[in-house]
This record gives C-alpha cells, structure tokens and sequence, in this order.
C-alpha cells in the first residue's frame, strides 16, 4: 500500500493553470500583447536569459513595471486568502470559517477607516498609513478573539463566539467612525471593495514573505489539519495536541490575511469558495487542498483581476465584486456536478 | 517484575465542577487480559475510560506498563482508543483515516513513511478491509465503520486497547463479529483490552473479567459469575433478571415482574 498517485498531478495541472493563468493577465488589458513576446520578456527578467521578445519599448515597460507586479500581487492576495480560508475551516472544523471569522476583516475596515477618516496624509515615509493601520486591526482583532475565546476553556465553539462578538463590536465602531466623517464615506467604501492595483512592485513585495511563511508553515501543518478532522479528543488520542496546532494554524494564517487584506482591501468569498472547490474536485485532504489552495486561489484572483479590468473598459470593477459574481456560479456549478461529500 | 499489570488505576477520581464524577477508582487490567466495565447510565464509564486515557483531568494515578501519565499526547503509542461515537470526517477515504492512526509514529510533521504503509496495508488485511480502502468513511454501514475505527486504533501499534461501547448501534450478528474480531487480535496481537459495554450478557461472555462501576466507584470486580449477580444487577441497575448459567458465562434475561 502507498500513496495514492494521483496527487503529484493534480499538483502539475494546478501549476498549469495558474500559468496560463498569469500569462493572460500580463498579455489582456487595455492593450493587448502578443503572448510569445510577453514570454519573451518574462524570460528576459530572469537574470542572465536575453531574448528578443519583439516588444517596443513601451511594451515591455507594461509588462515588467504595471503588469507583471499586478498579476503578481494576485497571485500572492489569492495564494494567501485561500490558504487562510483552507487553514480556518481545518482548525474550526466549520465549512464557513475563514480569517474573517476572527474578526480579521472587521479590524482591518476599522484600521483603514480610522487611516483614511483622521486623513493622516500620503506616504508617510516608506509605508502608506491605510494599509499599515488596516494590518494593525486585523491582527489586532484576531487576539483580542482569540484571547476572548481562550478564557472559555478554548474550544471551536466559543472561539468562534468570541469572533463574532469581536468582529460585531469592532463593525460598529467602524460604522460610527464613517458615520462621524460621512465625507469620506467613497473612500473607505472603494477600499473596502478591494483592489489589487500596484504602483510598481511594493505591494507584492511587501505581502511575499507573508505568503511563504503562511505557506510554509501549513505545508507543514496540513497531516495535522486531517488529524483535528476527528476532533480534539481523538486527535489527542491519536498523539496531537490540538490547541497548540490551532494557535500556531490560526497564528500565520491570520497574519498572511492581514497582510493580505491591508494591501488588497476586503476581497471576500477566496477563502471559502477555492478550498472547497478544491475538496470537491480532489478529495478532502489537507496534503492536497493546502498546496491547491495556494496555486488556485492565485490562479482565480488574477482571471478575477483580468475581468475585473477588461469588462468595463477603460474603469475597474471593484474585484471583490468579481470574485463572488464569477466565483460563485461557478462554486454552484461545481457543487452540483461533483459526486464527492466534502462537509 | 514480571507481573506488573499493564495497566494499573489508584484512587482515580474525576470532579465536573464540584461535582465528583468519579471518586477513588482502583483496579488492575494484567498484561494480556480482558476486562469489561458494566455500570448503569452515568455510572461514570465513559469518564472513566477518557480519564485512562488522559483526555480528562483527573486525580490519582494512572500507569501502564508501570509509567505514570497525565495526558494523552505522550503515550499514543501505547494507549489507542475507540470512541463510543466517533467524529468521522465527511469525505475521507479508509486508507486516509486508518493513516491517522500513525501520527504518534511519525510526528506532527513527518510524511507517511515506508513502514506506516507496511503497517496500514497490514491492518487493512488483518481486519479484511482490503475491498473498501478507497472508499469514504461516511458511506460505510454501522458495522464496516467499526471496523475502520478498530483499524486506526490497531495502526497505532498500542499495546493498550480501550474500547467505549464498541457494540452500540450495531444489531447482534455486528455486535458479535466486533467482538470476536477483538479477541483474535488480543490473541494475535497480544492486546490488553479495558472495555465499557452495555450488554451483560457479552460483558460475561467477551473478556476475562467484569468490573461494575455504578455511582462513580468501584462496587465489585471479579469473574462475571460473581459479578454479574441477581442482587447486583437489581440494587445498582435497578432491574429484575433472571440469570441462567451457561458454560460460556452467565446470560443475563431482563424478567421484569410486572411485565405481565
């Protein structure tokens, strides 16, 4: 008996498709390039490689400078929600967790909101003050939840509790704050909705090591994930202290989120819907669906990005929009098709 | 030391709140023996096995094989346990699930080495299980579920099985084939096995010997004959039997008097 074989190409094909993926939404846009030359100019980047990719100047600046760093940036935004979303709902054993649920998205809409209503100016130095303040709430949320839910003896249900409750108080806070400075109301709303938009590559720089810790750490993590499938007493029995693999799972998981959500704003819905797209279509364990997730969830928010900039040209849809108006069709569709129970 | 018993329980007791659940459990199970825990609905059974376990905090003592434990985590090579009901993971396949129980051998990080495949194709064969490994835990029947639980505890390679309630849920000729299966592998395997059940009359037939809990403590253990007694059975179950002696161990009938 050995491991079934599947999975190494289930891996390939991923990889595949956030390929082709990625190469769409550097050659799709406003103007159009031909894919060889934009392969071209990929290979040109790699340190010592020099093609003739056929690009003007011009060109090749789109690819290297405007859309490269974007499609990078989903890349990095979709990687790392869906592993989030992957992680919360191995740890809560709840289909609808993700770091949202521990008040990641309400903190950072109260960070952001407190950022851009005090109008505490552009740039202050190397970081703009919104995303840090929103990185700020969401991990600040996160521990006041956690710590909330810890003092009631730690289990999944009153942690969630305590989420809730953090997320809710945290909403209202946000909600008075906007209400109080109702001329910034645009502002707030727009970056609510999310973007992936880069001013060159700052943005996915900063998120990077973000995502390879987040995705380190559950790779190492994921055999564990399946463990707590069988719940906390079983899996003690079994030789897994569950507490201490949910705090360090929720731990980086929240962390790459906020990150995620402090440079991109709150794109909703990746982190439920790629996971389970993922189970359905590969079975439920976590030593596929964590790398899955990761591949996946990237691939889906750079076509999200490329839709989201080419329906209504030359303006941007918001992309959290997208995402759940292509994602969720498709979720239902695939719900429907597949034979497997995942949940 | 030769006759330390594997598995060795001193002045257990176990406090919900302030409420004591159990108080001053002691007994012995010997190395290769079979022991039944009878008792009547919240006697404390379940509580007593998780706390040998060492899923619930408890005071007093608990060794096996002569080491003194406080939790769970450390000696999931030695204990492996079979939950009353377990959680099973909607979507997971048999081989996946038996797999779980080689975490303790392999660490919270370690991949599926060579010899946790030898050990889960090796289960899969002793328990005949080879026809459903690629199907889903969630879509086996009462019975074939059982035993996928028992397999994930056998990969564990324990030499200490507890079982809660193994029968429950699964009609007779299930109930048997559980049971049997057990005893072979304690033969085969050389398990010791603590057991809770229900059922008297498989409490005296299955295992060596039968120790009743009711009310939180130990009130007789011994042989089933002596045990499982009509006087027993009316003061701590609160039910009228009749005890008809068989070669193979006492079968306990219900004979309620205002039946009829």
């Amino acid at each position: 008996m050995r491991e079934p074989s599947g999975s190494r190409w289930a891996v390939v094909v991923a990889i595949g498709v956030a390929v082709i993926a990625a190469l769409s939404g550097v050659a799709f846009g406003p103007v159009s390039l031909p894919i060889d030359g934009v392969v071209g100019e990929l290979l040109n980047m790699i340190p010592g490689v020099s093609v003739d990719s056929g690009l003007s100047g011009t060109s090749q600046a789109i690819v290297r400078e405007v859309r490269l760093p974007r499609v990078v940036l989903g890349l990095l935004v979709g990687g790392t929600l869906s592993l989030g979303g992957a992680a919360y709902q191995g740890v809560f054993r709840n289909p609808l967790a993700d770091p949202y649920l521990l008040g990641v998205a309400a903190g950072a809409g109260l960070g952001a909101t407190i950022a851009i209503t005090g109008n505490i100016g552009d740039g202050a130095g190397f970081f703009d003050p919104v995303p840090l303040a929103a990185f700020v709430g969401a991990v600040g949320a996160v521990i006041l939840a956690y710590g909330a839910g810890a003092a009631g003896g730690r289990s999944v249900a009153s942690l969630i509790l305590a989420g809730v409750a953090v997320a809710s108080f945290l909403t209202a806070m946000q909600t008075y704050v906007l209400q109080a400075n109702s001329d910034a109301f645009r502002e707030v709303y727009a970056w609510i909705l999310g973007r992936v938009a880069t001013s060159g590559w700052s943005e996915p720089l900063l998120l990077l090591p973000y995502f390879v810790l987040t995705g380190a750490v559950l790779m190492r993590y994921r055999r564990a994930l399946d463990v707590l499938a069988v719940g906390d007493e079983e899996a003690e029995a079994l030789g897994l202290d569950p507490r201490r693999v949910r705090l360090v799972v929720v731990t980086v998981a929240s962390l790459g989120a906020a990150a995620a959500v402090s440079v991109s704003g709150l794109i909703g819905f990746v982190g439920i819907i790629v996971p389970h797209t993922v189970r359905l279509l590969f079975g439920v364990s976590y030593r596929l669906v964590v790398p899955l997730s990761a591949i996946l969830g990237g691939a889906f928010m750079v076509l999200a990005d490329l839709a989201a900039r080419t329906v209504v040209e030359p303006a941007e849809l918001p992309i959290g929009v997208v995402t759940a108006f292509l994602g969720a069709p498709f979720f239902i569709l695939v719900l429907r098709t597949s034979r497997r129970e995942v949940w | 030391m030769d006759n330390q018993p594997t598995l060795a329980v001193r002045s257990l007791a176990v406090r919900y709140g302030n409420r004591n659940v159990l108080a001053d459990v002691s007994f012995d199970v010997a190395d290769g023996e079979w022991v039944n825990v009878v008792g009547p609905n919240g006697a404390g059974k379940t509580t007593m096995l998780r706390a040998v376990l060492g899923t619930v905090p408890f005071s007093g003592d608990v060794a096996v094989g002569g080491a003194t434990r406080k939790q769970a985590l450390s000696w999931a090579t030695q204990v492996a346990y079979v939950p009353q009901t377990p959680t099973i993971p909607a979507g997971m396949s048999v081989v996946d699930y038996i797999m779980l129980g080689r975490t303790a051998h392999r660490g919270v990080f370690g991949r599926e080495r060579k010899v946790d495949w030898v050990v889960v194709a090796d289960v899969v064969e002793k328990l005949s299980l080879g026809a459903m490994v690629t199907r889903t835990v969630d879509s086996l029947s009462g019975g074939e579920r059982q035993r996928v639980v028992l397999a994930r505890a056998l990969a564990q390679q324990a030499t200490m099985l507890l079982l809660d309630e193994p029968t429950t849920a699964l009609d007779l000729g299930h109930q048997q084939q559980v049971l049997d299966v057990v005893q072979e592998l304690r033969v085969t395997e050389g398990l010791t096995i603590l057991a809770t059940l229900h059922d008297l009359t498989l409490a005296a037939r299955y295992g060596d010997r039968v120790v009743l809990l009711a009310e939180g403590t130990v009130h007789a253990t011994g042989p089933a004959e002596s045990v499982l007694t009509v006087d027993n059975i009316a003061h701590h179950f609160g039910a009228e039997v009749r005890i008809i002696d068989d070669e193979a161990g006492p079968i306990i009938v219900p004979a309620p008097t205002s039946g009829r």
